[in-house]
């Protein structure tokens, strides 16, 4: 059996309160609730810190789930929900830690410029950063097509959403990110070009 | 998608959407038969498929790199111990719920009418049994901060006017030190109660001025916490 297929009696057995099934239910889901958290969450947010509170959530609630087959798309909300309250919380902190010691004037100092940021992503984090910058309808299947082994039918199961749609918009979504990463290149090339000159001159 | 078979081998026109979801199928390995017959005849009238193929290709491998990454943080995530039967803290969080407006405006009622810090305003009232209850503990300018904080704790519950401090320490930042050590920022929440004789909701007239509205409540719990 295939890492995320659920077999239904597993899913029956943890709503009704099957401690066993539950821990099965949860090691095989995890990785792509991580994958959905990461589609949803704050960029500061720490992604085990979600997890953790998704794996409260579904310790306390499995049994409000009524129909086995509606398990993955329940458990992507709790997720989605965890990842929005983790949101309103960061903007709360990050709000009152302005206020409390006046880090408007830091930030301005940041000096983590584009440039130097830029310079030190890898290939594959300029990527990843350009797959968090997509709408969140393509982001969310991209991001779950990365969880190993995930098929677009196993991804339609957890979005809710017909293949067909599903593979449009991984399909689409790459070509957003293509021509993301272009513009990037062609941007980094200008201003090579611009520095080049005038170091020249 | 057309075909035109009029000359010797027949050639496909596809629509962008078409043409990605193509590539997205060969990369993703959910092609079909059709969909490689597809590819073959569009690749041999059209050679620059193979390029978009090998970016899409590229692209997906290097962002499967960084999710798996990313999410493997989950292997070290386990259910917690013991399933949480939480209809006990769902009903005091409802009762929260209900309350939290009035507690916000129950704070800013007593600022109105006192002028003053609760803390302190706390102390003063009750000097003599805060006093009795210190006295055989450290003076509060010898303590050190947790012995103090203890202290307000333990008298703060004697006197009714703390109901606890929260388990969770909210972690605001972490910094490394130079010497290696790590510097956390926290909050620690603290419950306190107070009894009022008035509550007023703040509202904003049209002008944008905040306005104290009193409010009627009826008793709704049998006795205090």
């Amino acid at each position: 059996m295939d890492e995320q297929d659920l077999s239904e009696s597993v899913i029956q057995a943890a709503i009704a309160g099957d401690r066993g099934a539950l821990d099965q239910l949860w090691k095989q889901s995890r990785r792509w609730v991580g994958a959905v958290l990461l589609a949803h969450k704050p960029r500061e947010a720490d992604l085990e810190d979600l997890l953790q509170a998704v794996a409260m959530q579904v310790c306390r609630k499995i049994s409000s789930v009524h129909e086995p087959k509606a398990f993955k798309s329940w458990l992507r909300t709790v997720a989605i929900n965890a990842a929005r309250e983790e949101g309103r919380k960061t903007t709360r902190r990050r709000r009152s830690m302005l206020r409390l010691v006046g880090m408007e004037q830091a930030n301005q100092s940041n000096p983590g410029s584009a440039d130097v940021i830029m310079a030190d992503w890898d290939e594959s984090q300029r990527v990843y950063q350009a797959v968090l910058s997509l709408p969140v309808g393509y982001r969310e299947p991209i991001l779950l097509r990365g969880v190993r082994s995930m098929s677009y039918q196993q991804i339609g199961e957890v979005l809710d959403l017909p293949i067909t749609t599903i593979e449009t918009r991984i399909a689409r979504g790459r070509r957003m990110l293509k021509e993301l990463l272009a513009q990037q290149d062609t941007e980094r090339e200008g201003k090579l070009c611009k520095q080049a000159a005038a170091g020249g001159g | 998608m057309r075909t035109n078979e009029s000359n010797e081998q027949p050639t496909i026109r596809l629509s962008g959407d078409e043409r990605d979801v193509l590539v997205a199928r060969v990369v993703d390995g959910a092609a079909t038969n059709t969909d490689w017959t597809t590819f073959r005849t569009l690749a041999a009238h059209d050679p620059s498929i193979w390029s978009e193929l090998a970016d899409t290709q590229q692209i997906h491998e290097l962002m499967s790199q960084r999710v798996q990454s990313e999410i493997a943080a989950a292997d070290r995530i386990e259910l917690p111990g013991g399933l949480i039967d939480d209809r006990p803290m769902r009903a005091r969080l409802d009762l929260v719920s209900r309350w939290g407006g009035w507690a916000a405006a129950a704070a800013i009622l007593m600022v109105w009418f006192f002028g003053q810090p609760i803390s302190t305003m706390a102390l003063d009232e009750h000097d003599s049994a805060a006093a009795g209850l210190l006295g055989s503990r450290i003076l509060l300018d010898q303590a050190k901060p947790d012995q103090a904080f203890d202290q307000y704790l333990s008298s703060g519950q004697s006197l009714g006017r703390v109901v606890g401090e929260m388990p969770e320490r909210i972690v605001i930042e972490t910094r490394p030190m130079p010497n290696g050590t790590i510097e956390v920022l926290y909050l620690r929440q603290i419950i306190e109660r107070q009894v009022i004789d008035h509550a007023y909701r703040e509202v904003r007239d049209e002008a944008g001025n905040v306005i104290p509205v009193p409010v009627e409540l009826s008793p709704t719990v049998e006795r205090a916490f």
